[in-house]
């Protein structure tokens, strides 16, 4: 049927684009009278929807000029043609390789690259992840990229434009296709780059009528899987490296973890959840001890299995509970520590620094394989501040894990979740997480409210999280950030996060404590007093305080708050709390304590 | 025409008296490194921040920023130094460095791996011994020079007062030094920079005094030289010399090493007013557009040497006389005991490099520190990052001796080559550097001693430089052999000094690695050892035997290579 299709002058106001009218009207010709209907809804649900997708433009740059520089000639190429790209009126993306994340390789539409060579032949620094990323296993096929690479280097050398050359091929092998081949150019480096820069212009002017058509990806109609601890999303590993110096006291890592934004949603503020295998030296010894056989055939929840996989994935053997002393007492026979377990205080105690294997060492039992796994209980998920923003890192989850290692009663022991997270995963390995809200941890409605973080250890985590929010979001408000460690040197943890928030004027100020340099000041809760003044100052402006690290830390900024609030506020004792109190009630004292 | 001055013209400009933001960045505790503006303006109160480049990447993984610390050059004119001011070196190098201490080529001392925190608290300490830090990098005229070991004592305390004089001169007047570090008071009202105005100069100035017969201080590789001219122990007055300087920039052609140029004589009073005259044609003639042609060496080239002599003539309101005839006859540090002529003893000591540290190996700072306690004289460290331990009575030469043989300070043992060879400081510190120096040249020269050795020219000393980039610092453009790193491993191989420091060497062979540079070496070692004529140095015999041709004017013929 001849329906209402008309041409592009019947529309008058219309807030298409010439060829995004065009081709609506292409869509729709033919469509009889209820597909119309269905389209005309279909079209109206995206137009709801317009806030989650929002951000699509940014996300999809039509063009990224990327360089990795060593003296700055890259840079400066780079510069000059996304100067001249955008007088052209094309929206480049110029980017530095160490601000580039290389998993956005496969969001590009045109990738262009400019980049030197040291040496022997390795590519800058700057360029260090993408090449790790483009040389490893996990490489994304990149079919739908199309790039060029400008290589400068020296060829005095034998090495020449090395790394150029192995980038090109790297993103070649990839199923990239090439826009123009590479220009490998030397010393005198700058009439090849007017050159190619001209050529590059005019293959972009070719490819911007296609670039112009973007689809917005339909919305998946599924009902949505809820992930919870009893049906935990099965999370990749990315990465993980430590981010505390080899001499640093404590083995900090930086966890990322790939999951799906479909279905795990987090905000800022939240905990994952996460489920881990035990260490198998762990499990040898304590089958040793037991004298029992990992391949022993036990029954768990109804589930048959060998005691070696009811051991590994199932069981709780590194938190050791109150309970389980008591069964083990019994089962034992043993006079002392059944008296021991009688008493809660001292029970409490005990267990704070053992483990189950200790029990098999120190009190043997009798006990076979099915026995061992009833007297155990399952295994708890351990919870994690996550350190990164769904805002800015859609398909991740980032998480700042210290390995918690003690030595008593004669062994060295290993946290569970943290000695599995720092020590044996690798990458590709995956582990069941859920997300945990945590909404009394949360940051201000309005992105304009100023927020001081207060941290010690890894309780900085979530403060990473608010930031790449507010990043994200462009947000206006003031930050403090307070953080305690030991070395300034050795474990100021994301220093380069925040020296970058400074920068770029989401943090206004950054006070320290660390407590094992010398000269420095030794505690958070010390060097808030010691800028009581603009903490006071801060709150009487609206600003939300937020704590998150150990009890004893939460406690001493506690004290030192009130502290201050009488100093400053001229406050007695019982006002000084009632003022905290409101700062509670009105959401501006936050705390996440563990 | 667009022509723009370079940024670091600006930031000094803004910098009111080299005060930049230097307080603000000295108080930020979240960052172990300065604003970018005051890492410049830095550099004139005598401290550079460098970081420790073999952590760069493993600090980026760990999302901190990277091992950041500083640098600090002190100012000793002549390099001479008390003993009591050589034990507060030591001991603020063990406390506040990196348990280090550098002697340099300009004849001063150096602490590397300086935390930010401990930069003030430095500056205070060895301000307690009178000794400061202005003026040790930054486009200002750096430590002066002087021939530490001459002949003659009475003529070395002269010259050496020139040189302290002449220091004090040139120095910066601001008082932002003193209000910074010292906790000085801020001045009142105006401040001004009678010899700098408020930008200094384009780029750095050194200086030097020699004293013949020996060129120790490679006087002609400075902007501004003073040859001593004496009879007897009377000093009569210098030659004038000026516009040389080592730095260039890799594949760049419009830039060389370059000779200083006679000016001509002048009597001793004229001294002050000719420094100022030469500092202030630079000042206001030198390239504020490109630092890499900012040297006095270029402003010269283009003012024409006529023009420039003119210039500083009117300035000083002198008039330069024909240059005295001098002859010199040697490059390197004469090693081991020395008489002179009031009967007082001078022994120069061995310093690897000038690296002063006690290592599993060797106690040199302890041995240093020993005779430190018990000498009378003085210290003079050399142009070559060695130590002369002045003015020793007869008494107590033994005891001085006993200590320098037991913590390995005396040369005896060691090549001709090996003493007569310098490098610089280079990774992983130096922010310049492109290639090792320091760590790696003592164990090369191993290899090339053991090549000398097979040609049998072991007996021969070579004057052999190694720099891990093409700046300078150990003048390997006046070297015999000359190595200047490229990147990694890679050296271009520059041959043809005369071993005295008065002809500029040539480029041989470019780029090469370590086992292409031995095989170059065995093979140049060979036809020397079978062709050289009695008495020829290496370096005449490159020259002689065409393997380089002589540099005569190296603006124009310096970058022709064979």
């Amino acid at each position: 049927m001849d329906n209402t299709v008309k041409t592009l002058e019947d529309f008058s106001n219309h807030p298409l684009e010439r060829v995004q009218l065009s081709r609506l009207l292409q869509a729709v010709e033919g469509l009889d009278k209820q597909q119309l209907s269905w389209a005309s809804g279909y079209l109206a649900g995206l137009g709801v929807l317009e806030p989650t997708v929002a951000k699509a433009p940014d996300q999809v740059p039509g063009v990224t000029i990327l360089y990795a520089t060593q003296g700055g000639n890259a840079r400066s190429v780079a510069e000059a043609l996304a100067e001249n790209a955008t007088a052209q009126g094309f929206a480049p993306r110029l980017v530095s390789a160490d601000s580039y994340r290389p998993r956005d390789l496969t969001k590009e539409q045109v990738l262009v690259v400019v980049i030197s060579t040291q040496g022997e032949g390795e590519p800058p620094e700057s360029a260090y992840d993408l090449f790790k990323y483009l040389r490893g296993d996990r490489a994304p096929r990149l079919e739908g990229l199309r790039y060029a690479v400008f290589g400068l280097g020296d060829s005095s050398y034998e090495q020449f434009c090395q790394a150029a050359r192995e980038l090109d091929e790297l993103l070649g092998n990839q199923g990239a296709r090439s826009l123009l081949d590479r220009i490998d150019a030397d010393v005198e480096f700058q009439q090849a780059a007017t050159n190619w820069q001209d050529r590059i212009l005019t293959e972009l002017g070719e490819l911007q009528p296609l670039d112009q058509a973007r689809i917005i990806p339909l919305q998946r109609e599924s009902a949505t899987p809820r992930h919870d601890r009893n049906n935990p999303f099965r999370a990749a590993l990315l990465a993980r490296h430590r981010i505390t110096t080899a001499d640093a006291v404590c083995n900090v890592q930086h966890i990322s973890l790939e999951i799906d934004p479909a279905v795990i949603r987090y905000r800022p503020g939240d905990a994952l959840g996460l489920y881990f295998q035990n260490d198998p030296a762990l499990i040898e010894e304590m089958l040793a001890l037991a004298g029992l056989a990992a391949e022993a055939p036990v029954s768990l929840d109804g589930e048959r299995m060998t005691l070696g996989q009811a051991l590994e994935e199932r069981l709780e053997l590194t938190q050791l509970h109150p309970s389980v002393v008591k069964a083990w007492a019994a089962l034992a026979g043993d006079q002392g520590l059944d008296t021991l377990s009688r008493e809660r205080e001292k029970l409490r105690t005990f267990v704070q620094n053992r483990q189950f294997v200790d029990l098999l060492q120190n009190h043997p039992a009798d006990v076979d394989a099915q026995g061992l796994v009833e007297i155990l209980h399952a295994q708890q998920p351990r919870l994690y501040s996550i350190a990164s923003s769904q805002t800015a890192y859609e398909d991740e989850v980032h998480l700042t894990v210290a390995a918690l290692r003690y030595r008593g009663h004669g062994r060295d022991h290993l946290g569970g979740a943290s000695g599995y997270l720092t020590q044996r995963i690798s990458e590709g390995d995956d582990l069941g997480v859920y997300v945990v809200e945590n909404p009394s941890f949360r940051l201000p409605a309005s992105a304009d409210i100023p927020i001081i973080m207060i941290g010690a250890g890894t309780g900085i985590a979530p403060y990473r999280a608010f930031l790449q929010e507010r990043e994200a979001l462009g947000s206006a408000g003031d930050g403090w950030l307070v953080f305690g460690n030991r070395h300034f040197h050795r474990d100021f943890l994301y220093q380069a996060d925040w020296l970058a928030y400074r920068k770029a004027g989401l943090l206004n100020r950054i006070s320290l404590a660390f407590s094992r340099d010398e000269g420095a000041c030794s505690y958070v809760q010390a060097r808030l007093y010691e800028e009581r003044a603009e903490l006071y100052r801060w709150l009487r402006e609206g600003a939300h305080l937020y704590v998150c690290g150990g009890v004893e830390m939460a406690q001493g900024v506690h004290q030192s708050l009130l502290a201050i609030v009488q100093d400053q506020g001229g406050l007695a004792e019982e006002a000084a709390v009632e003022y905290t109190e409101t700062l509670r009630e009105q959401g501006r004292y936050q705390r996440d304590i563990y | 025409m667009d022509i723009k001055v370079n940024p670091n013209e600006l930031i000094k400009a803004d910098s009111h008296y080299l005060r930049g933001t230097l307080r603000e960045s000295m108080a930020d505790q979240a960052s172990g490194a300065l604003s970018p503006d005051d890492t410049q303006i830095s550099k004139f109160h005598g401290f550079y921040q460098q970081d420790d480049r073999d952590r760069r990447l493993d600090r980026r993984q760990q999302f901190l920023e990277p091992y950041y610390s500083f640098m600090l050059r002190a100012r000793l004119p002549g390099g001479v130094c008390t003993p009591r001011q050589w034990l507060a070196i030591d001991a603020v190098g063990r406390e506040l460095g990196n348990g280090s201490i550098r002697l340099t080529t300009r004849q001063t001392f150096q602490y590397h791996g300086i935390l930010k925190r401990n930069l003030k608290p430095l500056i205070q300490r060895i301000n307690r011994v009178m000794i400061d830090s202005i003026g040790g990098c930054g486009d200002v005229n750096r430590n002066v020079l002087c021939n530490p070991n001459p002949l003659s004592s009475t003529l070395h305390a002269e010259v050496y007062d020139w040189a302290r004089r002449i220091s004090e001169h040139l120095l910066p007047k601001t008082r932002a030094y003193h209000e910074i570090w010292l906790d000085g008071e801020p001045v009142a009202g105006g401040e001004s920079e009678p010899v700098y105005g408020e930008t200094y100069l384009p780029r750095k100035f050194k200086t030097a005094l020699a004293i013949p017969p020996h060129n120790d201080v490679d006087v002609y590789t400075n902007d501004l030289g003073f040859v001593a001219i004496a009879e007897g122990d009377e000093l009569l007055g210098f030659n004038i010399l000026a516009g040389g300087g080592m730095g260039v920039t890799h594949d760049d052609y419009s830039t060389f090493p370059r000779l200083a140029d006679e000016l001509g004589f002048i009597p001793p009073q004229q001294t002050l007013a000719v420094a100022e005259a030469v500092v202030s044609v630079q000042r206001d003639f030198g390239d504020r557009t490109s630092r890499r042609h900012a040297r006095l060496k270029y402003t010269i080239e283009r003012m024409g040497l006529a023009t420039f002599i003119t210039e500083v003539e009117r300035r000083a309101g002198v008039r330069f006389k024909p240059s005295r005839r001098v002859r010199f006859t040697s490059q390197g540090d004469r090693y081991g005991w020395v008489e002179d002529e009031r009967g007082r003893w001078h022994l120069t000591l061995y310093v690897e490099n000038g690296r002063v540290a006690d290592t599993p190996d060797a106690s040199l700072m302890s041995g240093l520190r020993e005779i430190a306690g018990i000498h009378q004289g003085d210290f003079r460290i050399t142009p070559g990052q060695n130590l002369i331990v002045a003015g020793v009575p007869e008494g107590q030469k033994a005891i001085i001796e006993g200590i320098a043989r037991r913590h390995d300070l005396l040369a005896e043992g060691r090549s001709p080559t090996r003493l007569a060879s310098i490098a610089c400081v280079a990774l992983p510190t130096c922010p310049q550097a492109m290639a090792e120096a320091e760590r790696y040249f003592p164990d090369l020269l191993e290899t090339i001693e053991e090549i000398a050795d097979r040609h049998g020219i072991d007996r021969q000393a070579i004057v052999m430089r190694m720099t891990g980039c093409p700046n300078g610092c150990a003048r390997p453009y006046v070297a015999e052999i000359g190595l200047v790193g490229r990147g990694p491993g890679r050296y271009n191989l520059q041959l043809g000094g005369d071993g005295i420091g008065l002809r500029l060497n040539r480029l041989y062979r470019k780029n090469l690695n370590e086992r292409e540079l031995l095989r170059t070496l065995d093979e140049l070692f060979r036809i020397y050892a079978g062709e050289r004529l009695p008495q020829e140095r290496f370096g005449d015999f490159a020259v002689r035997r065409g393997l380089v041709k002589p540099v005569i004017d190296p603006a124009e013929d310096y970058h022709e290579f064979p």
